[in-house]
């Protein structure tokens, strides 16, 4: 009896000796709230500026089927943040017809451009003074990348000179 | 000879005076003993990350209006083992029903041990390991993946931090 005591002992101290402790996976817990604020933004670049220029040099009227082409196009870039079903519009307006320094005119309807883009860019569209053209119609934020070319219907009937007119293109994104 | 007799005698009386009586030897053993049990203790220096609204041409990436984390790690583990802090997500960054995937979201750290990242709603993803017992400070930088293609409003999204330690 005694001696199966002092095996049981050993038996036991023996195991304690040899056995590894084991505990259970300790873990920690913490959270982080991420904020981020987007606004509406609406940004427009023409030919990477904000102005720019075109011009359209002197040309037979009967040549090139009575129209002059822009010296360059313009390359429109058309950025903005709006929803997922807003309306992002381009349009143009001219300040006034193409005018000398004079008195001398040619109607700004004669001023006609076309747009190798597509995606929302108008494929044609016609000068106005009296009411915003639309250049371009989106749906929702995004980029988008477009190119307008001007020209000029050419006539017999033009005064002699150097006409200039604005035009003025307004991006809306609600 | 009675001389030496009485010397030897006073001798071995003086020894029996200077030696003090030898006591029954006892050894006794007292085993001390420590359980150290496993422990985790993380602690991030805020709550809430805010990113300002700025335009996505000049700011493609924005960092936080509320500039980096930091991040304390206390761990007490078994030796050798791998002390894991993860982060995850169960959802995107939303704002109503506008969605901005959280994969827009990243990070970079300072520290040893902690390491950068993409949040991810696919899995956890790993902000630092460490091997064994100790305390690591190290700090989280945020940014946000800045575009034009987002809708406005403000997003929101809880981030999960999880330290495992076996």
């Amino acid at each position: 009896m005694k001696k199966a005591v002092w095996s049981g002992i050993l038996a036991v101290a023996a195991l304690a000796a040899l056995s590894t402790p084991v505990y259970a996976q300790q873990t920690a817990n913490g959270t982080v709230t991420v904020s981020v604020s987007v606004n509406a933004r609406a940004k427009l670049s023409i030919n990477n500026a904000t102005t720019t220029a075109i011009s359209f040099a002197d040309t037979d009227p009967d040549l090139n089927g009575g129209v002059i082409n822009a010296n360059q196009a313009l390359n429109i870039d058309v950025k903005a943040r709006t929803s997922p079903t807003g309306s992002v519009t381009l349009t143009v307006r001219a300040d006034h017809d193409l005018q000398t320094a004079g008195s001398d005119s040619i109607a700004i309807n004669n001023l006609t451009w076309a747009s190798g883009s597509g995606g929302g860019f108008n494929a044609t569209g016609t000068s106005s003074a009296s009411a915003e053209v639309p250049v371009a119609t989106f749906t929702g934020p995004g980029s988008r990348s477009g190119s307008q070319s001007y020209s000029l219907a050419n006539s017999w009937n033009y005064a002699v000179g150097t006409y200039a007119a604005t035009l003025t293109y307004t991006l809306t994104a609600p | 000879m009675a001389g030496f007799s009485r010397s030897a005698s006073f001798f071995l009386f003086l020894a029996a005076l200077t030696t003090a009586p030898a006591a029954a030897q006892e050894t006794v053993t007292a085993t001390l003993s420590a359980n150290l049990g496993g422990l985790a203790k993380l602690t991030l220096s805020s709550t809430t990350v805010t990113f300002p609204d700025a335009d996505p041409d000049a700011f493609p990436l924005i960092s936080p209006a509320t500039g980096p984390l930091t991040v304390t790690v206390k761990a007490r583990a078994s030796a050798g083992s791998t002390v894991r802090l993860t982060i995850s997500a169960v959802d995107d960054l939303r704002s109503g029903t506008f969605i901005i995937p959280v994969s827009t979201l990243t990070w970079t750290t300072a520290g040893a041990g902690f390491i950068g990242g993409t949040v991810s709603r696919a899995a956890a993803q790993t902000l630092g390991t460490w091997t064994g017992s100790g305390v690591n400070v190290g700090t989280q930088t945020y940014r946000f993946q800045n575009s034009w293609v987002y809708a406005p409003g403000t997003y929101t999204l809880v981030l999960y931090y999880t330290l495992a330690a076996p």
